[in-house]
């Protein structure tokens, strides 16, 4: 008998070590659960902000963590909102949808903020169900992203997908009506943009002679330039790397119009020679142009505030990290619409419902129609080009899309 | 069209230059190298730093680039994966793919990702018209250098010793050294040209990219169609295939400019390897795949502890809504991915076969969820199980025609099934919406269960479930069968078994659950986009499943926990960079470990355990009578026939217009020298080579073109000359398998259902075997760990368990001492005395076949020399001048003919 009575013991040590291994498993989490906690005090305003800073789309995005941050550190040196601090947590998904939820939900749960400020989270979709359900506000981003135009928890600085659509066909169409297009195949919400594309044509008036959808990490765009040079096209959208279409379409003598925009112009095609020229259509208000920048006080403002707050990027301003800053203006804003003096979610979307139809940001925004339970969908996109080496101002900064067409089309989504 | 074949001639030489270095290295070390596109990002890196960033001249920095970093490269390769052509595939891919993850990981840390960095172009651009069209002098002197280097190499391959040898070390070593050749040399030489050339590819190709971890990598990815074209082995239709997928892809962007196909020039390169997996002849790619035996696991933790951490590991779960606060969802996501692990675990560590596509089946099933939500509104339940089975006829349309194939060729099918998938398929509006961004997921009901701790409760019990089904399909015939097929493909097909079903049987399951997995994950998530599922991610996931200790479900729940709840609980930006790089570092270390350890023992602990437990005893065995068992019907009275069979391998004829007859109640010999076209005969005998004419005849019936399970499950059983056991068995295990498999056949139903009357005739039979064989001491002992002898013993005992009325046994005796030689010709001999089986014996033992064979056949050549009675055959001088030569026999006169059923003398022969 010695044999049973030996594995009882031995399955009673052993049960004995699982549960020990579990309680301090337990015990262990639940340390790093209840980390520290980001309770308000009453002289500050709780925000967050969350953007795939890292991972593939560091080299556009990043920036925009830089500028958020400048924002808070430059509204904070003046005294605040109302006379309160900004209190902002910045997280990084990497791109990472199911990392975004987390982090999301860290804001929202355990910093408890009072709005989301600056999303620049690419997978926002993932986790704007769960914002809305917990009825905090996201303002400001990276506004071609679905939520932007769908959810009405989404308050956008910048166009809709539709809007862009319908801006760059237009921007296009002023070379000529034979347009070529290419986007990207990898991505699927980028792939889907040559459908989208489709349906705009008609309304804009151009004729889409190609829409193709190409590999980003294609080793040659020759294919393709030849193709557009054989179609007759005026002008060719670009939603690949840039700067290899660009140059090889070029070498194969082609003088056409290059458009592009959403965000994939990256700093390579400024200095590359067949940049020159490029029409790049902004999503949001284009103040990282100096020349831009310097036409209105607020513009100004963020020029002081660069020199001050963050003067590593003097001279090199990104696209998303003013767009980031035009963010916090927006929140800066609602905040001050609110009758309330204590900032939560609801004081801040009091306020974001109580600007006036087409508030615009003294111009730094598409018009803004805000209204309670419904989603923003905007219609203006704005207009830059390359010159020299830089970005410049283009005869046109802003271009705007039927509300019509783009509500529309934001419907079907 | 004339400019769109030139500039397709352009871009089809990028795809030749790195397929050309997939095949160069595959053809050199037996290794695919998933990794050639890293190797060459490492080349571009080093480049970008000495050419760009420190302005070194561009050849300079080139020679560094290519001739020092190539090289060291390539010996640390050859270090690394020196075990890897003997091991598994699963090893093989695992290896190769942890370096992609190194390289992925190692460039983003260093280098980092906010800025876009280029090559500027180093090569002239001056500008040459061809017709319509333009080419730059840069892209001639890549046309030029690609079609030179392929050349040269081949000329290298075909002309001298070293590439002779280079061939040499992968066919086979052994004979390599014989022939005074060092086959650590010849490998080494074939890594350090072939990462040469990957870096020679990644400095040439770097100009023309954006330069990071991923792209180069994503690029040769896009010449495995290439590679496939040449079968990966042959260099210049790799080259040619890579031109002509270029010029294919440069056409499709001419014919397609718009609609449904317009994404077809990008998803071009991988419709091309699929279309030549799916549809190439398999003796083009089939024999390519080496069938090695894995190792026999080491130790098992003892089922009394697994069970209770089960439940420990269960209740610290269940426990999760109390401490996991907002990471809640990420438990319940890591819920999701151990099905997913335990899903590929069955197809990959139960089955032996490798799929790179798993996480595209994930999204099948959320998609198909989603759009059967919004079409039938059924019951939640009922539709993720819809959902679910929407992935089988998905994986079966992939499983069928690929898994003909088997191996590396399945894996690379099941990729580009992942890219295609994901190119063509994932942008339509009924996959993920209309702006392929994102669908939302419901949970069920809008109750408790839609909550969140409700639905991960949910998740929880489907787990448990799940799991309990793994462990139960683990342990019924489906796992037995498919632990033998992962132990020995021909062994099992011996037995009777239709290997195919019990591929796509498990390849179809595997789908299932791994849709299942991805319906519950995404309701977790309750929206997910199209970027969850990217190809590449089924390549982490893979390798988790390979290099994560345990058995079924703890190597599911460890990797889930890596890639779930670890980047949940860490906040550093770089957390994804570091991971990847510990998962591809594990996966390096997995595959030194592998080359160095041998049959590791059970920690102490572990073996005071199971010596605690009373040991299962069985009755003892005692010798039974041969019972006659034959299937459909009595067998003629010669039931094997072979007719006029010739075999050539290329312009060898190996085995020529051999014509023997195998009748019942005797044993019939084959004999020769080596050389001769014995196993050849043998195997063209039993369907494993299809001869090039000539017929074999089973029961007066032509055998055809079925296989090697076709024909045991019309009788012929057979023995191999290398034996094919399932090493990770017992003997008891390998023997009922021989009844098993019978019962198996080619039924689906037979896989999976296994009756109470099944079981009592397997134990029955298999009992009968062990005793006829005199295994009944070793019969729990793991086959592996046996004696050649005790192993040739338990191969003719599982050959004999099965219905067979035809024995084909080729060299049983090899490695067998005397003794048990003389034991292996008393049971051959009952078998024959009182089965009524007809036996065919390919022997080398002169000794035995004279004490056993009533009639012998002779090959010299691959020609029949000669045939007739034992006595004549023995003393015949033509037969000797076969063995010993002519010269030989002439100064040896033959010895005295031994008396009918006695040994010839054997020392004769030179042979005993």
């Amino acid at each position: 008998m010695r044999a049973p009575n030996m594995l009882t013991a031995r399955l009673t040590k052993a049960s004995r070590f699982a549960g020990v291994t579990v309680a301090a498993a337990m015990t262990l989490t639940a340390a790093a659960a209840c980390g520290s906690s980001g309770s308000a005090s009453p002289d500050e305003i709780v925000i967050g902000a969350i953007g795939s800073y890292t991972g593939r789309t560091a080299s556009t995005i990043g920036p925009a963590k830089d500028g958020i941050q400048m924002w808070a550190d430059s509204v904070n040196a003046a005294g605040g909102i109302k006379g309160k601090k900004v209190k902002l947590f910045i997280e990084d998904d990497a791109g990472n949808a199911t990392t975004a939820l987390a982090k999301v939900k860290e804001l929202v749960e355990k910093d408890h903020v009072s709005a989301i400020v600056s999303d620049n989270s690419v997978p926002s979709p993932t986790w704007s169900q769960y914002v809305e359900q917990k009825q905090i506000p996201v303002i400001g981003g990276f506004s071609l992203t679905p939520p932007f135009y769908t959810s009405p928890m989404f308050f956008p600085t910048g166009a809709s997908t539709a809007a862009q659509t319908y801006v760059e066909l237009q921007v296009a169409k002023s070379f000529g009506p034979k347009v070529a297009s290419y986007v990207c195949a990898e991505s699927p919400n980028c792939a889907a943009l040559s459908a989208q594309q489709d349906e705009v044509a008609h309304d804009v008036g151009v004729d889409l002679v190609i829409n193709q959808k190409v590999s980003s990490t294609a080793p040659s765009y020759v294919p393709q330039c030849q193709a557009a040079k054989d179609a007759g096209a005026q002008s060719m959208i670009i939603k690949v790397p840039v700067r290899p279409v660009a140059e090889q379409c070029r070498t194969l003598g082609m003088p056409i119009g290059y458009v592009s925009g959403g965000g994939n112009v990256t700093a390579d095609v400024l200095q590359s020679p067949a940049g020159q020229g490029l029409k790049n259509v902004d999503n949001r208000y284009p103040l990282y142009v100096d020349a831009i920048a310097q036409r209105t006080p607020a513009g100004q403002a963020f020029e002081d505030a660069v020199t001050k707050f963050a003067p590593s990027v003097k001279g090199n301003v990104q696209p998303f990290f003013s767009a980031a800053y035009i963010d916090g203006m927006l929140f800066k804003a609602a905040v001050e619409a609110s009758n309330s003096d204590n900032v939560t979610s609801e004081s801040v979307l009091a306020g974001l419902y109580a600007l006036p139809q087409g508030f615009d940001l003294g111009g730094f925004t598409p018009p803004l129609n805000i209204t309670k339970g419904q989603p923003t969908v905007t219609n203006c996109a704005f207009l830059t080009q390359i010159e020299n080496g830089k970005w410049a101002p283009s005869d046109q900064l802003k271009v705007c899309a039927p509300q019509d067409l783009v509500t529309s089309l934001a419907k079907q989504k | 069209m004339l400019s769109y074949i030139v500039i397709g001639i352009v871009l089809g030489s990028v795809y030749s230059l790195a397929g050309i270095g997939l095949v160069l290295t595959h053809r050199t070390s037996g290794v695919f190298n998933f990794a050639h596109g890293s190797l060459a990002t490492v080349a571009a890196f080093v480049f970008y730093t000495l050419h760009v960033s420190h302005h070194l001249a561009w050849p300079l920095a080139a020679a560094v680039a290519i001739l020092v970093a190539g090289p060291v490269m390539g010996y640390v390769l050859e270090l690394l994966t020196r075990s890897l052509p003997s091991a598994p595939l699963a090893v093989q891919v695992t290896t190769t793919v942890g370096i992609v993850l190194i390289v992925e990981a190692s460039v983003s840390l260093i280098y980092g990702t906010a800025e876009i960095r280029t090559v500027p172009q180093f090569l002239p651009e001056q500008r040459i018209d061809i017709g319509s069209t333009v080419v730059t002098t840069a892209q001639l002197i890549m046309v030029v250098f690609v079609l030179l280097a392929s050349i040269g190499l081949f000329l290298l391959f075909t002309l001298t010793r070293t590439g002779l040898a280079m061939r040499a070390v992968v066919d086979d070593p052994g004979l390599l050294d014989l022939a005074g050749r060092s086959p650590a040399r010849a490998r080494r030489w074939g890594w350090s040209i072939g990462v040469t050339f990957a870096a020679a590819s990644g400095v040439a190709i770097a100009p023309l990219v954006p330069l990071d971890g991923q792209t180069l990598t994503l690029l040769v990815v896009q010449a495995f169609g290439a590679a496939a074209v040449g079968s990966f082995t042959s260099l210049p239709r790799t080259y040619l295939g890579g031109l002509a997928i270029g010029v294919a892809s440069s056409l499709c962007t001419m014919f397609f400019p718009d609609g449904p196909l317009s994404g077809l020039p990008s998803a071009l390169p991988f419709v091309v390897l699929f279309l030549v997996l799916l549809l190439s002849p398999k003796r083009v790619l089939g024999h390519r795949t080496r069938l090695v035996p894995p190792r026999a696991p080491a130790w098992r933790m003892p089922g009394p502890v697994q069970a209770t951490g089960g439940l420990a590991l269960v209740v610290l779960v269940a426990l999760a809504p109390l401490y996991a606060g907002f990471h809640l969802a990420d438990y319940t996501l890591s819920l999701a991915y151990v099905i997913l692990f335990l899903a590929l675990g069955l197809l990959t560590r139960l089955s032996g076969q490798v799929s790179l596509g798993h996480v595209t089946f994930m999204a099948i099933g959320v998609c198909a969820f989603t759009q059967f939500t919004n079409l039938f509104h059924l019951p939640w339940g009922v539709t993720l199980v819809l959902a679910s089975i929407v992935a089988i006829p998905v994986g079966a349309l992939l499983a069928v025609p690929a898994i003909r194939l088997s191996g590396l060729y399945l894996a690379l099918a099941t990729f580009g099934f992942a890219v295609v998938v994901t190119y063509l398929f994932f942008p339509l509006p009924w996959m993920f919406g209309n702006e392929g961004a994102t669908i939302f997921v419901e949970r069920p009901g809008d109750g408790w269960l839609a909550s969140d701790e409700g639905y991960f409760y949910l998740v929880l019990g489907l787990v448990v479930l799940v799991a309990l089904l793994v462990t139960a399909v683990t342990r019924s015939r489906l796992g037995r069968l498919l632990g033998a097929l992962n132990d020995s493909v021909h062994g099992l097909e011996a037995t009777g078994v239709s290997v195919n079903i019990a591929r796509v049987l498990v390849f179809c399951l595997s789908a299932f659950l791994a849709a299942f997995a991805g319906v519950l994950g995404g309701a977790g998530q309750q929206a997910v986009t199209a970027a969850s599922y990217g190809p590449l991610l089924s390549l982490t996931i893979f390798v988790l499943v390979v290099i994560n200790p345990g058995s079924s479900p703890w190597y599911a729940v460890i990797a889930a926990a890596g890639i779930g709840l670890v980047p949940s609980y860490l906040d550093a930006a770089a957390t994804t960079d570091y991971l990847n790089l510990l998962f591809g570092l594990g996966a390096a270390t997995f595959a030194l470990v592998y080359a160095r350890q041998g049959h590791s023992e059970a920690p102490k602990w572990v073996r005071r355990f199971q010596r605690a437990r009373p040991a299962k005893t069985r009755a003892a065995t005692k010798p039974v009578a041969a019972r006659p068992r034959r299937p459909g019907g009595p067998a003629a009275a010669t039931p094997v026939e072979v007719v006029d069979v010739r075999v050539r391998f290329g312009g060898l004829k190996a085995v020529d217009g051999v014509s023997l007859a195998v009748p019942a109640n005797r044993i019939t010999g084959l004999i020769g020298p080596n050389g001769a076209g014995k196993t050849t005969t043998f195997n063209a005998t039993c369907g494993i080579i299809r001869p090039s004419s000539g017929r074999v005849l089973l029961d007066g019936r032509d055998l055809g073109r079925a296989g090697l399970g076709p024909r045991a499950r019309r009788g012929l059983g057979r023995t191999f000359q290398q034996m094919a056991l399932f090493e990770s068995r017992t003997v008891r295990e390998n023997v009922a398998l021989g009844v098993e498999g019978a019962i198996a056949g080619n039924n689906p139903l037979r896989h999976v259902w296994s009756t109470r009357a099944d079981k009592t005739r397997i134990a029955a039979e298999a009992e009968d075997a062990i005793a006829l064989c005199d295994l009944g001491e070793i019969a729990d002992r793991v086959v592996g760990s046996l004696s050649t002898g005790q192993r040739r013993l338990v191969e003719l005992a599982r050959c004999l368990a099965g219905p067979f009325h035809v024995l084909l046994l080729d060299e049983p005796s090899a490695g067998l001492d005397r003794v048990e030689t003389a034991r292996f010709g008393d049971v051959i001999e009952r078998v024959v005395r009182e089965r009524e089986v007809a036996v065919l014996l390919v022997e080398h033992d002169i000794s035995l076949v004279s004490r056993l064979c009533s009639y012998l056949y002779v090959l010299d050549f691959g020609c029949l020399i000669a045939e007739g009675p034992p006595a004549e055959i023995l003393t015949s001088s033509t037969v000797r001048a076969a063995y010993l030569g002519d010269a030989e026999v002439e100064g040896h006169p033959p010895a005295a003919p031994a008396p009918a059923g006695q040994s010839a003398d054997a020392t004769a022969w030179g042979v005993s």
